[in-house]
Order: structure tokens, then sequence, then C-alpha cells
């Protein structure tokens, strides 16, 4: 399993169409190629002692020191909380994309997935949100292993559609997310940066850790068009016929400055940005996560 | 403007060409569901304007290629306003530089060879019916004037033409050039090329005045011709030349020993070392000489020589120096004489020794005879008394000497007048029998007799005062010069108590155009006066010959005195043998050789029949075309062999050109085309005939606009990746 995983490209997703097997695949394979298990389960962390007062439960006392000091000591434990883990993805028209393969929404649907199981296996909790100019569907976040089922229904269900207006839909979400955790936005960001950016603050005020998977197409990125095109927009009726030759360069410099400004915005927010495109392994995209989520 | 192929003007319509294949692709487009929508729309609203522009600018520049490339290949010809004369009948003249410097240049080519090449295509080039004339700027191209102006025998005369010929003269040749234009050439086109090396000594600033003043004569002419210089020269070359032969002696004798003295020219900033000089004598070999010749420096060789036998024979001095081979060597003529008669004619005759009026003239002239020593004197003197003398004896003689003859009759007097106008040589010495009327009317003839002077009254020193004496002086006159060297004696020994007063016509100086004073006493009288008559010179003295009047024949310069005197009269040789290029040959023979025919072969080798003519008492033969420098040999009916020597003047030797800028600013003044070669000749020719063809500047265009297309595409498609 370890082996197909490594070379599980976006094609081979097109073959395994349960998004439960691929997910598997992907995220043991993953880990048994980190020789981490992902059944090892939760420990419990030691964090002071203290005098046992009246109403203590008394096998939290600490028999030990009893017996060297000759006093009651509880044995104070870390609360053990589990991650609660929101994924958000973005089905807006611009996500079905595709200059060739798979589309960048079928992309982040099996992204998706894969992040699910891998957190239902680490026992964390997992909820859904699907949304274009609007929240389409949302599913609170649970660890239990149906929970995964449930989810991986609505991610298959989940078609591309409307316009996008990422911040809107955040500032909806902030009231609705209310216990802090971790929110892995799954979306091209296809929005104003400025607007986008103020709505991630807000779910920083909320003490949410962000995680943005920026889903890119080849095709976006190189603009590798050379013959006279109309440009449609998938989401309105607006269109652009042009000489691609004459507008890359203006493109591609646009492109940069997107990029960057989006780059330094989630960085200012402490808004973790991972750039993946729709030819790259899933594995990547899993490992840059796992990256990600070591450092903290 | 007209077009050489107008069909090809239909090629302009595929300027539309680029726009319809932009047009084209523009329809064609395909249609592509798009994400990034914003971005697209960003990369857009900037720049649209921008974008618009670069796509015009390329249609119109991709426009431009098939658009100059059908103007190119219609050959547009730009006329302006002017009128073109297409392929209308010129009338030509071609001024061909034919002067030795032209045969400079290098081995493979040289100017003149490359001026006869260019020029012939030039008037091939020139429509049929056209009418050319060529004229030799330095001589003759052809043996005849070449009359009608047909092409072809035009181009006859330049292939056949020869250079080697001496200066060119421009003035002369517009002179010509401006009468041929003003006379048989009619038609309305009418062109003069010149062509020429532009050597300094022809062209430069001193020729300028005559050169402008031929040139209005040419544009005063009420059809213009049009001119056009063509610079055929090369690279300046070194040069040496020798620039002239001289002989140490006037008179030459069978084995008498001669000094020949060549001058040699170094023309070039080059220094030549261990020269070589040739010397000849009738074309044979005697000797070689080595010299070092400075850079511009002028340097003399000498050689001594004796022939051996009487008659005409030729000198040659040459050098192997230089590629210009006209001017390295250098002949002369020199008649060789057996003997030299003089004729006394003693007006006071004595049978007394040393009593007679030419006692001692005649031992002078034939010292050895005299003093019967073993050597044999080249002057035969002859006396008679004037009575005696016959007018056939004055045919016989070189040199005839008057010694105070009193006066000769009609016939002795013109017998003497044709003696000296046909070459000869007169010595009048007055003395106490002088018939003063005769002397000074019909001998002076108011100044157009044989006498120099008037003869005017006896001047005299009394005992007591001191004798009149010969002045001393620095003598430049070829008969006197012997006595500047002070071991040959000194005129200024002699004591002369008496002597006759010359004097002019007017009464006034002794001085005019014809007769020259080469001697003077102390007073400022003359002693011996000079004048030409005719081909020959009469010299006077103003004291009697012999010992009457002062002590001169006791002297000891009295015999070379004399020899000398003798010596020069007797030099002139007429006809002249030593001829400049176009100098007329003749030589007189006897009356009987009339009606025969003398043959005379020319440098080239040709033979020409020369008809012999009586011409009063003597016969003569003339020939005119001597075209060419060289040697002509003339053979007479009774086999006598006389050389002469046709040569050019070394002006052209100095191979300097005018600089570039000079021959420009020249073609300017005379409003002339400056040309370098047939090719050019064409380019200005067809401009001025059918307009000015600007393909090439349109094809230039063409490749300008692919080249900037290329560069625009980059700098617009590629760098934007």
């Amino acid at each position: 399993m370890a082996e197909i995983s490594k070379f599980l490209t976006a094609k081979d997703v097109q073959t395994v169409s349960n998004l439960q097997i691929l997910a598997r695949q992907v995220v043991e394979g993953f880990c048994t190629g980190l020789h981490r298990s992902p059944n090892k389960g939760y420990s419990v962390e030691f964090r002071q002692h203290r005098q046992y007062v009246h109403g203590d439960e008394i096998r939290h006392l600490d028999w030990k020191v009893y017996g060297k000091s000759d006093r009651f000591y509880i044995r104070e434990y870390e609360e053990e909380t589990n991650l609660r883990g929101t994924l958000l993805v973005d089905a807006s028209g611009s996500m079905d994309y595709a200059s060739e393969g798979i589309s960048k929404l079928f992309y982040a649907t099996r992204l998706a997935a894969c992040l699910a199981h891998l957190m239902l296996q680490q026992a964390d909790g997992v909820g859904l949100v699907t949304f274009d100019k609007k929240v389409r569907k949302f599913i609170p976040a649970r660890s239990t292993a149906k929970h995964l089922s449930v989810c991986f229904d609505a991610l298959e269900s989940t078609k591309a559609g409307g316009e996008t207006e990422l911040s809107k839909v955040f500032k909806e979400l902030v009231p609705k997310l209310q216990r802090r955790g971790l929110l892995v936005i799954i979306s091209d960001c296809f929005a104003d940066v400025p607007s986008l950016l103020k709505s991630l603050a807000h779910f920083r005020h909320a003490h949410h850790e962000i995680i943005i998977f920026q889903v890119w197409d080849r095709a976006e990125l190189d603009f590798p068009f050379d013959r006279w095109t109309r440009f449609e927009s998938m989401e309105d009726e607006a269109f652009h016929l042009i000489d691609p030759a004459h507008v890359k360069k203006n493109y591609m410099k646009r492109l940069e400055e997107f990029r960057e400004q989006l780059t330094k915005g989630c960085h200012r927010h402490k808004v973790d940005l991972v750039p993946v495109v729709t030819d790259e392994p899933f594995a990547e995209a899993l490992a840059k996560y796992l990256t990600l989520r070591s450092r903290r | 403007m007209n077009y050489l192929n107008p069909l090809l003007l239909g090629g302009l319509l595929a300027a539309a060409i680029p726009f319809i294949i932009y047009m084209f692709n523009r329809s064609q487009y395909k249609v592509h569901k798009w994400g990034a929508m914003h971005l697209l729309d960003a990369a857009m609203t900037t720049n649209r304007k921008k974008i618009k522009l670069e796509q015009l600018l390329l249609i119109l520049l991709r426009s431009c290629i098939p658009l100059f490339l059908a103007f190119c290949m219609a050959r547009p010809v730009i006329t302006g306003m002017k009128n073109l004369i297409k392929n209308a009948k010129s009338s030509m003249v071609v001024l061909l530089d034919n002067s030795y410097s032209m045969e400079s240049g290098d081995s493979v080519q040289n100017s003149f060879q490359k001026a006869t090449d260019e020029t012939s295509k030039v008037i091939e080039s020139l429509p049929r019916g056209s009418q050319v004339a060529v004229l030799g700027m330095a001589g003759p191209v052809a043996k005849k004037e070449v009359s009608g102006y047909d092409l072809s025998q035009s181009k006859r005369v330049i292939r056949d033409a020869k250079g080697g010929f001496g200066s060119a003269s421009p003035a002369e040749s517009f002179e010509k050039a401006a009468g041929l234009f003003s006379g048989t050439m009619h038609h309305a086109d009418r062109q003069m090329v010149i062509v020429s090396d532009f050597q300094k000594s022809s062209w430069g600033k001193e020729t300028g005045d005559a050169r402008k003043r031929a040139y209005e004569l040419v544009n005063s002419a009420n059809v213009k011709p049009r001119l056009v210089l063509m610079d055929v020269g090369g690279k300046t070359q070194d040069n040496v030349a020798v620039e002239s032969i001289e002989l140490s002696q006037s008179v030459i004798g069978v084995e008498q020993k001669v000094k020949i003295r060549a001058n040699l020219k170094n023309f070039s900033n080059k220094s030549f070392t261990d020269l070589r000089v040739y010397f000849r004598a009738d074309g044979e070999s005697k000797s070689a000489s080595q010299v070092n010749l400075g850079a511009n420096e002028t340097t003399q060789v000498l050689f001594s020589h004796s022939f051996s036998t009487p008659g005409s024979h030729v000198i040659e001095i040459s050098i192997d120096a230089d590629s210009l081979k006209a001017d390295n060597a250098c002949s002369l003529s020199v008649p060789v004489l057996d003997k030299l008669p003089v004729l006394l004619i003693d007006g006071d005759p004595d049978l007394q020794p040393l009593k007679s009026e030419t006692a001692f003239i005649n031992f002078a002239l034939q010292p050895f005879a005299a003093t019967k020593a073993e050597l044999k004197d080249m002057t035969v003197p002859e006396v008679v008394s004037a009575k005696a003398f016959k007018p056939e004896q004055a045919v016989e003689s070189r040199v005839i000497a008057l010694a105070n003859v009193n006066k000769l009759s009609d016939k002795q007097l013109k017998a003497l007048q044709d003696f000296v106008s046909n070459g000869g040589g007169l010595m009048v010495f007055p003395g106490d029998k002088v018939d003063y009327n005769w002397y000074n009317s019909k001998f002076l003839q108011n100044g157009r007799g044989l006498l120099p002077l008037k003869l005017g009254k006896i001047n005299a020193r009394t005992d007591e005062e001191e004798p009149a004496s010969i002045v001393s002086q620095h003598y430049n006159h070829p008969a006197l010069e012997l006595f500047n060297d002070p071991r040959n004696g000194s005129l200024s020994g002699a004591s002369i108590k008496l002597w006759y007063q010359l004097q002019n016509i007017e009464g006034g100086s002794t001085d005019n155009e014809s007769v020259k004073t080469i001697a003077k006493l102390d007073n400022g009288d003359a002693f011996l006066v000079e004048k030409k008559f005719g081909h020959g010179r009469v010299i006077m003295s103003s004291l009697p010959i012999d010992a009457d009047w002062s002590n001169l024949p006791m002297k000891p310069f009295y015999l070379p005195l004399m020899q000398q005197i003798v010596g020069y009269l007797a030099s002139t040789v007429y006809p002249p043998r030593n001829l400049e290029i176009g100098q007329s040959l003749a030589a007189i023979l006897p009356l009987s050789d009339n009606g025969k025919v003398a043959t005379l072969t020319d440098p080239v080798g040709n033979v020409h029949d020369l008809p012999i003519i009586a011409k009063g008492s003597q016969s003569v033969i003339d020939f005119a075309d001597t075209n060419f420098p060289g040697i002509y040999v003339l053979r007479t009916p009774d086999d006598q062999t006389i050389h002469y020597v046709v040569s050019t003047d070394r002006s052209e030797s100095n191979l300097d050109r005018m600089s570039e800028s000079e021959i420009q600013d020249l073609a300017r003044e005379m409003n002339a085309a400056l040309v370098k070669n047939y090719d050019e000749y064409r380019e200005t020719d067809q401009s001025r005939r059918y307009g000015q063809e600007i393909w090439m500047g349109l094809l230039w265009v063409v490749l300008i606009a692919a080249f900037g297309e290329l560069f625009l595409i980059q700098y617009f498609t590629e760098k934007r990746v």
C-alpha cells in the first residue's frame, strides 16, 4: 500500500471512485511511510500535584507521595481534548475548472476526504462545510467512525456552481464555529484578498487555527495558450476574446501579485497557506499538512 | 515616377494579407471556460489599449513587407520633374589623357589601359547613331583626324590608341572640344567625358586660369554639354626620370672625346641606392655606372665617348628604376663632323705674313696645320677675298667670317642671308676698310638685316690714356663659358686702343629681343653681340680681327676664343634633329635629289616614303606626324642616314596626383559628374536617361521591416514568457 500511495497521482484517483477506499489508501499508506501508526491512541500527560481537598476523588490520590510524606496529594493531568477539525470546501463555479484531467473541485473533495480520514484515524473530530457564495452544507464536527461516511457522502454529492464570495461565507460561519479548532479551507481563493484576509482574521479571533489548501490548475499557473481564445467565465457571463500571446506577460504579473498578496496576508494572520496543483499526488498535499501540524 | 515592371505593382494587394490573416485567426478562436477570470480581468483592463496598439503596429509592419517588396520588384524609377532623354542619341567628345604618366600603375593594368578599357565601354553604351570624337589630351590618338564620329570607328581609335606623350593640356583639349561641339556635332544630348589620372602637373592651380577660360568656351555653346570626369589614376608610384642629356661641346668631330652628362631626378620620397645607369651609342651598350639618388634629389652622371665615324649618331642614357618606362631613358641625336669648313672673307688681303686681315684667325682655326703638327684640325678655314667670294662657297661652309670687308655685292649679300637663315653662322669683324653706309643700310636693313647693330663712331684711347680692355665677368654665353675657368685665360688681358661703338638703330640701348650683348668693354661699350637670323646666328665684334687696333691676337686666349665662337656658330643643326612631339621633322638635301624618295622609319617600325621637294636652291623633306616619342631614322637617296630623336618634356615625370578632395572640388567647379569607372558612369547616365532606380533602397526597407517584425514579435510576445 505504501508503494501505491507514494506514486498515487491525481489521474490514478479517477480510477478509484470510492472516497473511503481512496482516503484509507492514501492516509494509511502515507502514515506507514512515515513509520507512525495511526492506531496508537492518545496519551495522558501529567501536569502537577495539589493538596487533597474534600470532594476530590480518592482514585486520583498519589499513594506514593502519601507513603513518603504522609500527606494527601492529588495528581492533576492535562485536560484530554480531541482536535476539532472542520473542512471548508469551496464549491464555487471557478472550482470546476479543469484544463485537462480532473477539476479543482474533484481534487478538493478527494483531498478533503483524505484529511477527514486522517483526522478520524487520530480520533479527532471532523466537520465539513461546503459553500459557494453561501454555505451549502454544514456538518458539525464529530469523531465517530460513522461520521466519516456522512462527510464522504456530502463530499461526493458536491457539485460546482455559483459565484465565489469567500469573505461573506466565512463571516457567516464564524458564529457557527464557536469552539476553537482547526479550520482546513480547500479553495482556489479567487476572491478579493483584503476582504478574505479580514474574514480569516475573524476566525483567528475565535482562536481557530487555519490551514488553506489553495488549489490550482496547472494552466492557471502557466497560461499555456497560443491561439486566439475566447475565455468565458465559469461564474458569470463575462468573457474575453484575446490573442493569449499578447496577454500572457500581464496575466503572469497579476498572478504573481495575487499570490504574493495572499501569502503575505496569510503570514500576517498566522494562517498556513498550502498551494497545491491538481496534477500533484495527494500524498504531497498531506505531507505539507502534516509538516505544518508538526510545527505546532 | 516610372516603373520598369509595372505589372508587378499588382503585388501591392499582398499588403492586405497580414490583415486578412489577422481577421481569420480572430474569427477562428476557440472557447475556453476559465476560472481565474479576475486575474485575466486585471491583465486586460490595464493593457487593453497597449495591446491593441501593438497588434496594429505588427499588422502595419507585416503589411509593409509585401507592399515594399512588390514596389521593389516593380522597379520604380524617380524621374523628378525633368524630361528624360531615354534612348536619345548623344554627341560625345572623349578627352583621353595620353600623357606618359598614364603608363604608370601596377603590372597588371596601367592607368592608360584602364582608361581605354573604360572609355570603350562608355562608347559601347551609347545609343546607336550617336556621334563620338576621341581627342588625346597630350597628343593625337589617331594617325589621321577622325571625322564622321562613327561609333565603331571611335572604338577602333580607342583600341589602337597609344599613350606615352608629353604633358596633358586640358585647356587646349577643351578648346578643341568646344570647336567640335560648335561645329559638326549636332545631337541635342551632348557629353564631354574627360578620362585622366588628374596629375598635379597638368591639372594643378598653375594651369587653372587657362583651363577655366577653355571650360567657359565649352559652356558658352547653345547646348551645354554634360561633363563627366573619369578618374582612372591609381596610387602615386615612385619615379626616377632621366631628365636631359648635355654634351660638353657643341660641335663634335671624329675621334674627339666628348663628355656626356645625364641629369637624373628622383620624383619620389623613396631613396634609390646603386641605381644602374647605362650609356648606349648607336644602340650599343658602351658603359654603365651606379649612383645613389636620395628622395626628391637630382644628380648627374658623366660618361665620355668618342665617335669613330662622321655622320648621324644617337646616344641614349637609361636607368632601370621603375615601371614608368617613358622617362627611364633619354636619347640625343648627335651629328659628328669630319671637318668644319669655315670661309674667311678677307677685306684687306696682304701677301706678307701676318699682314692680311684674316692671318691671325686663319692661324687660330688650324693651329696644328699651321705648326705642321701631326694632329689633325677639325676646322678647315678657307680664305677668300671679298671680291672673289662666290655664293656657292657659302653653301659648302658651316661658318663664314667677314674680316674688314668693305662691302658685298647684292648677290653676295643674298647668299650670306640664305646661308645664315638656313642655320649657318656668320662672324662680322669691322676694320678701317668698312663702308659705313653699306653696313648701316644694306647690311643692317634697319634691324631686319644680318648686321646686329649699327656701326657707330670709332672710340679711341690716346697713348696717355689707359687702353680699354674686355670686362672679365661670369659669362653665360656658351661661346664664352670656357673663360669662366681662370685656367683657360682671361679676356681682360688685351689692350684695346680703337674700337667701333655699336649702336642700336634708334641710337639707344644695344639690347633688344633678337640682339644680345655677350661681352663688353670696360667703358660699357659692346665687344661681342649676337643676333639670331632665321635659323642661324650672327656674332659681331666691335674690334677688328687683326692686331691693328688691339693686341687681341697676341693674347693666349685669342685661339680658344676664335675656336669657341666658330664652334658655337657651327653647332646650330638645321633642320633640328632633336625634336619634341608634334614638331615637324625635316632635312635639307641637294637640289639634285628633287623628285626622289627618302624613307623614314618611325619608332613603332612603320616605314614612310617621303617625297623630296625642291625649295629654292635646295631640296627638302618634311614629315609632320612625329606623334610618338622615339628615334626616327631617315635614309636619303644617296644612302645617308640621319637620326631624329623625338622626345617628350619631363613635366609629367612628377607623378603626384591631385588629392581626392581636389578632384571633387574640380568636378564641382566644372559642374561635372565625377566617376571612377564605366559602372559609375553608367549609373549617372542611367539616372539621367531613365531616372534614378530606387529598388535597392526599397529592398533595404523590406529587410528592415522583416527584421523589425521579428524583433517586435520577440519584444511583444516572447519576452512575456
